[in-house]
């Protein structure tokens, strides 16, 4: 593989693809390793990788993909050393003779074992190690009946949430409803007094309960939507009395749905921030997958009076 | 403007340097992870769902590399390269990984990579988007389709050879030759 003891320029981009073999890989590593221009041009490879990546036709991910990162990433807290000033050390002098370091200077002292000096409290300091031995050994008893404790009322408390409520049960139920493929929609009007039916247009109920952040949208007589398209739900917050003019608060994604065969759709309990003022809700056209700003049309829209 | 047009206007945020934004992230700054994710994961996202062709394992490949900056940012030196370049290329090898049922490899990812240009930026990254196509589409046939099998497919030299019949140097020649002319495209 390797010629006048550098890694073969066509192996150079199979190493940046990771197909070398797995042994040809480490040695070519090793290689790297110690070999600035094999490792540049590897990098030149990785950049030309990364620019060909670029040519893949470009998706939007999901609308939702950004809040479940971040409530993984709310689930990660991370904690932030705290940076303590190093300390200070002085030269010593090139005639002065190398001291041993000071006890308490560094991070990881070692304590030195020193034999203990007999004295007229030796026997006192023996005494009292039983007693502490003594007094842990109660400690101990009593945590171990309180662990005894908490773990049957845990046992009994995991028993009542494993049993669902009535409450639960019907919410469950109503979600069924609502969401089945198989559940019957119908939108009702008031009959045409003619006997001659309308046409039959698109429209959209929305249920929202902000505090919560809780949202149930019911949908009807909606249109296909062309392949690699999908309709999408936004809130769209009311502005803030006080914000500066030009700025407003952006529409928040709601979940992105398709219609069904007869034209309904609905999307319930979406994963949407809570507290937010709504001052309307819309629908619009967008790239499967979905999309974090709006494009438009407004296919349509409801605001609160 | 009607009133709908109005409330769905979006504010646009000022760009913030890449390692500006790690430091932020290292600190425990989830709104630095929220602009990182803007600014690269429609990057991310269509890389996987070009070599995974599934939405689903696309997002999970997406998830997985942006958890893995949250954790670690300090993997990504500025040293490294561009953070979008790197990304690009990490979502490849781990989708390939992904679609070989493979432990991912770290080695070659701890390589320098050399910054194609500013991808932070969007223009310039949609600029380097639209010239890398058209030199891609220019390339002869068989280097095109070579590449293509390498990057996004994710077949090794040798199985490519396999499958094409062309001999294995061949293969390898015809990677090497698309991507200097895709380097050469871009410097043009």
């Amino acid at each position: 593989m390797n010629t006048a003891n550098h890694i073969a320029p066509e192996d150079l981009p199979l190493i940046a693809l990771q197909f070398l073999p797995e042994q040809e890989m480490a040695d070519a590593l090793v290689h790297l390793e110690h070999c600035e221009a094999c490792r540049a041009e590897i990098a030149r490879y990785q950049g030309d990788l990364a620019t060909y990546a670029l040519t893949s036709e470009m998706h939007s991910p999901p609308a939702l993909a950004r809040e479940r990162l971040m409530r993984r990433v709310a689930k990660e807290k991370k904690v932030i050393p705290i940076e303590r000033p190093q300390p200070v050390t002085t030269a010593a002098h090139p005639d002065e003779p190398v001291l041993a370091p000071r006890r308490g200077s560094g991070m990881f002292d070692v304590e030195t074992y020193e034999e203990p000096r007999r004295s007229r409290s030796a026997g006192i300091a023996a005494w009292s190690g039983w007693a502490i031995a003594a007094g842990l050994a109660v400690v101990a008893g009593l945590l171990f009946h309180q662990r005894q404790v908490l773990q049957s009322n845990v046992k009994d408390l995991s028993a009542k949430a494993s049993q669902p409520t009535g409450e639960d049960t019907r919410a469950e139920a109503v979600l069924k409803t609502l969401t089945s493929e198989g559940a019957m929609q119908v939108a009702m009007h008031i009959p045409p007094p003619d006997g001659v039916p309308a046409p039959r247009l698109p429209e959209g109920h929305t249920t929202y309960l902000s505090e919560k952040g809780q949202l149930v949208f019911v949908a009807a007589n909606l249109l296909p939507v062309p392949q690699g398209k999908t309709y999408e739900l936004w809130v769209l917050p009311q502005q803030p009395e006080d914000a500066p003019k030009g700025q407003s608060l952006s529409p928040i994604p709601a979940g992105t749905f398709k219609p069904d065969q007869y034209g309904s759709a609905s999307v319930v309990m979406p994963d949407i921030p809570k507290g937010v003022t709504a001052q309307g809700f819309g629908v619009t056209i967008e790239d499967d997958g979905g999309s974090k700003t709006p494009t438009m049309p407004i296919v349509l829209v409801g605001l609160s009076i | 403007m009607d009133r709908e047009d109005e409330v769905l206007t979006t504010a646009t945020q000022p760009a913030e340097e890449d390692a500006a934004l790690l430091a932020r992230v290292q600190r425990g700054d989830e709104q630095a992870m929220v602009m990182l994710f803007d600014r690269y994961s429609r990057i991310v996202y269509s890389v996987a769902l070009r070599v995974l062709r599934d939405a689903a394992s696309a997002e999970d490949i997406l998830q997985e590399i942006f958890m893995q900056i949250w954790r670690n940012p300090a993997a990504f030196v500025a040293t490294r390269g561009s953070l979008g370049g790197w990304l690009a290329v990490v979502t490849r090898n781990r989708s390939i990984d992904s679609l070989r049922r493979k432990k991912p490899t770290e080695q070659v990812e701890e390589l320098q990579l050399a910054a194609p240009g500013n991808m932070a930026d969007e223009a310039e990254r949609n600029l380097m988007m639209e010239k890398a196509r058209v030199v891609i589409a220019q390339l002869p046939a068989e280097q095109r389709k070579t590449l293509e099998m390498a990057f996004f497919d994710g077949l090794t030299h040798s199985e490519i050879a396999e499958m094409t019949g062309d001999p294995l140097g061949t293969v390898k020649t015809r990677i090497r030759s698309a991507l200097l002319t895709l380097r050469k495209g871009l410097q043009a």
